[in-house]
């Protein structure tokens, strides 16, 4: 417990979990009232203009997938902190030496971190899909869809699509110890020119891909002609959250700080 | 070695041949050409892209983040590893070494854009038509451009994943967005960028698009200068 106060911590003080905080709990909100309202006087006034869809369906859900970038940017620098230099003032070392004299025990350590992760992203998820739903049904007004009990499960999957995306951030940028690569490639997906929805125009085999998987869970139209069932695409993005983190925990435990 | 002793010409020399020093730089050259040559695939097995120069009109719009990778890798590897204070006992005059490192930044994107865009070209199987090369020139200028605006901020911002975050929020994420939520899109400047490479004719019309791109890069060099030449290194 004193070794997650203490990462719990660590993360509270670095400037980029707050960055990733604003970043998780403005951008989909945001995105979801101005679609919402643009939704709402398509609908009203029977001028759809340029929007691609006018059923309201996925209104809210739809918004929820750019919270992928703040919540990238939590996951990437939860453990790339670790490895970044320090000011030549103090050394130039590196966060890790410290944390490791600290907690010798590697095991602990890393449960510790990836625990701290899950909190803060757990709670950044559930308050963005939250934040984002209600902002939704605010400005769709009169055509917001009747709540479902199968939109609780929507919101549900939507929010844990979420964490287990930090999950795999997480996972990632601890095998190459490096943020950059993972959060160019994360912050991209989360935009409409996604590598996923790329690779969805050449192959079939891009459902698997961790996000194009979890759409199905929470979204009603999908980008892809034959996507996975939504029981079988959570799997998916269960198993590709599992295998970074196990992978990261066993390079974790054995390679040199 | 005194100031007046350090030509504008040695100093772009000396970046030149940092930059080309670090592995990974040549790393992300790579990335870009392998990325370029991908998407040029992809795009070409898709019935919406394919043709020419339309798959050349839509690959930088993905090559650009590996781009912006390197642009910003090049600006903010000079602050994590405290190079930059070396940097400035060789070149102290910080205008000089500032103007070196964008001459850099532009001629690593924009010759890297014209080989990846050249080999997605060659990749795609697109029919070799007039509109090609200017295509190609104008995509490997856009590119550099994009570069040139991930590296000011990132003189600006000197941290890796701030300068990244904000360069790729900024030129990837938001642009798309705000011109479909918004009537603002065509003052970002990745949607005027877009507009110039969307006709390979000079209009008119393109007008617009290219003096708020040129705005654009204006405005973020200022902030740079401003930035290095008064903060401390």
């Amino acid at each position: 417990m004193r070794v997650l106060h203490a990462e719990l911590l660590k993360l509270a003080t670095l400037p980029a979990t707050w960055i990733a905080t604003a970043l998780t709990l403005g951008i989909p909100p945001l995105l979801a009232l101005l679609n919402g309202r643009m939704l709402n006087q398509a609908l009203t006034t029977g001028d759809a203009g340029g929007m691609v869809t006018t059923d309201p369906v996925d209104e809210g859900f739809g918004q929820v997938t750019f919270g992928l970038v703040g919540i990238a940017v939590l996951g990437v620098t939860a453990i790339s902190s670790e490895y970044a230099r320090n000011s030549r003032t103090v050394g130039s070392g590196r966060q890790i030496l410290t944390t490791v004299s600290a907690c010798p025990h590697r095991w602990t350590l890393f449960t510790a971190k990836l625990a701290a992760l899950t909190c803060w992203a757990a709670g950044l998820a559930s308050l963005s899909v939250t934040l984002t739903l209600v902002a939704s049904r605010w400005a769709l007004g009169p055509w917001a869809q009747p709540w479902t009990g199968t939109d609780w499960s929507r919101a549900v999957n939507a929010a844990f699509y979420l964490l287990a995306m930090a999950w795999v951030a997480f996972g990632m940028t601890a095998l190459v110890r490096n943020g950059v690569i993972p959060l160019a490639l994360f912050i991209t997906n989360a935009s409409l020119v996604s590598f996923s929805m790329l690779a969805a125009r050449a192959t079939e085999w891009a459902k698997y891909l961790p996000d194009l998987a979890a759409y199905p869970s929470f979204l009603a139209s999908h980008p892809m002609e034959h996507p996975l069932p939504a029981s079988v695409g959570q799997a998916v993005l269960v198993v590709w959250a599992v295998g970074f983190v196990l992978a990261a925990a066993a390079v974790f435990q054995r390679r040199d700080a | 070695m005194g100031d007046h002793d350090v030509t504008l010409a040695s100093a772009i020399a000396v970046e030149a041949r940092k930059a080309a020093s670090l592995p990974l730089m040549w790393g992300w050259t790579l990335t870009e050409v392998v990325v370029a040559t991908l998407v040029a695939r992809a795009l070409a097995s898709s019935p919406i892209a394919a043709g020419s120069p339309g798959v050349l009109t839509q690959v930088p719009a993905y090559v650009m983040v590996v781009t912006i990778v390197g642009a910003v890798w090049l600006v903010v590897s000079e602050y994590t590893t405290r190079q930059v204070s070396r940097s400035l006992i060789s070149v102290p005059s910080r205008a000089r070494l500032l103007a070196a490192k964008a001459v850099v930044v532009t001629g690593w994107a924009v010759g890297t854009g014209w080989i990846a865009l050249g080999l997605a070209w060659a990749a795609s199987n697109a029919s070799r038509g007039a509109d090609v090369p200017p295509a190609i020139l104008l995509g490997g200028v856009y590119l550099a451009l994009m570069g040139l605006i991930a590296a000011a901020l990132s003189v600006v911002l000197r941290g890796m994943i701030v300068s990244l975050t904000t360069a790729l929020l900024l030129l990837v994420v938001a642009p798309p967005l705000v011109d479909a939520l918004t009537t603002y899109g065509p003052w970002l400047p990745t949607i005027a960028g877009q507009r110039l490479l969307d006709s390979v004719v000079p209009s008119a019309a393109q007008q617009p698009a290219a003096l708020t791109l040129a705005i654009w890069v204006i405005a973020t060099s200022i902030g740079a200068a401003t930035r290095f030449m008064r903060s401390d290194a």
